[in-house]
């Protein structure tokens, strides 16, 4: 706080030299650090999406002939609806957006789309697609984990590095299940541990 | 250099505080910039009238729901100016 100048500010130039004014810059530019927006609800939502359509999958191939088991995944369509209007929201009832919100955002943003590109190349790739999504999860859940100083988050990240490598060398049906561990490790208990700290 | 020399429009405690604010942020809100500030609805009003008539600040009024929302951003002119009031006033300690 800037205890040695003006509690209020309403003053105007008479008292200010240039140290006040440096103290002054600091302790505004400290007032507005810390602000990164709540992000556990983004984590808790892909998290369990994301774990059941794994084993809605891996449950489709191995106990029934479902011609087309991966329609599970089907259902990140609408939470991604679900994410779109929760992020709305929030914007209308944030008081201010940090660098670091704006940086957050983009990150996730530019995931997204990886993953639509990768099932759009999928045939190209030898619908390696669950292996590769998995990878490249490991670098954003990983930046969050740096930018809110959130070490479960960046530990997320490395269980994405090492399991999405893993991934490569499974059959397909394990390829599933593991994800879904994989998910759980790095999405679900980070996002809890986050959404206390949170509160 | 002079004290008189330091870019008058930033060398107020307001003025200055809501654009080292400003300079940290993406964007902020009136509410916010009052808060952090701690001055009042009527002062802060007018000094962010001057910042965006000189151009360092832009201000976006829009509705939340039915109450009116205040956003205030810097501008790449605010930033610079910033700049060389940060080189002005590091020049005159150093002397």
């Amino acid at each position: 706080m800037f205890v040695s100048l003006n509690p209020d500010m309403e003053k105007q130039n008479d008292t200010l030299n240039p140290h006040q004014s440096l103290d002054l810059i600091a302790s505004m530019i400290q007032q507005a650090k810390g602000n990164v927006q709540k992000s556990s609800f983004y984590f808790l939502l892909w998290g369990w999406t994301i774990v059941i359509a794994n084993l809605g999958v891996y449950i489709l191939i191995k106990f029934t002939d479902v011609k087309n088991p991966f329609i599970m995944f089907a259902i990140t369509i609408p939470m991604a609806v679900v994410a779109v209007i929760y992020n709305n929201r929030q914007n209308k009832t944030e008081v201010v957006s940090t660098h670091l919100d704006k940086i957050h955002k983009w990150l996730w943003a530019g995931f997204g789309l990886n993953c639509a590109l990768i099932v759009f190349v999928g045939k190209f790739i030898g619908w390696m697609v669950n292996p590769m999504i998995v990878l490249m999860c490991a670098l954003p859940t990983f930046i969050t984990g740096v930018m809110l100083k959130f070490r479960p988050l960046m530990l997320g990240g490395l269980v994405f590095w090492i399991a999405g490598t893993v991934l490569f060398f499974l059959r397909v049906e394990e390829q599933f299940l593991v994800a879904a561990l994989a998910i759980s490790l790095g999405y679900l208990v980070p996002g809890y541990m986050l959404r206390k700290s949170e509160k | 250099m002079a004290l008189k020399d330091l870019d008058p429009l930033l060398h107020s405690q307001l003025r200055l505080g809501v654009m080292s604010l400003l300079m940290s942020v993406e964007s902020a809100e009136f509410t916010f910039l009052k808060e952090k500030t701690n001055s009042t609805a009527g002062n802060l009003s007018v000094q962010l009238d001057k910042l965006s008539e000189a151009g360092y600040i832009t201000i976006e009024k829009t509705f939340k729901g039915k109450k009116p929302l205040t956003t205030c951003k810097i501008t790449k002119h605010g930033l610079k100016a910033f700049e060389e009031y940060v080189n002005a006033l590091k020049q005159y300690i150093g002397k």
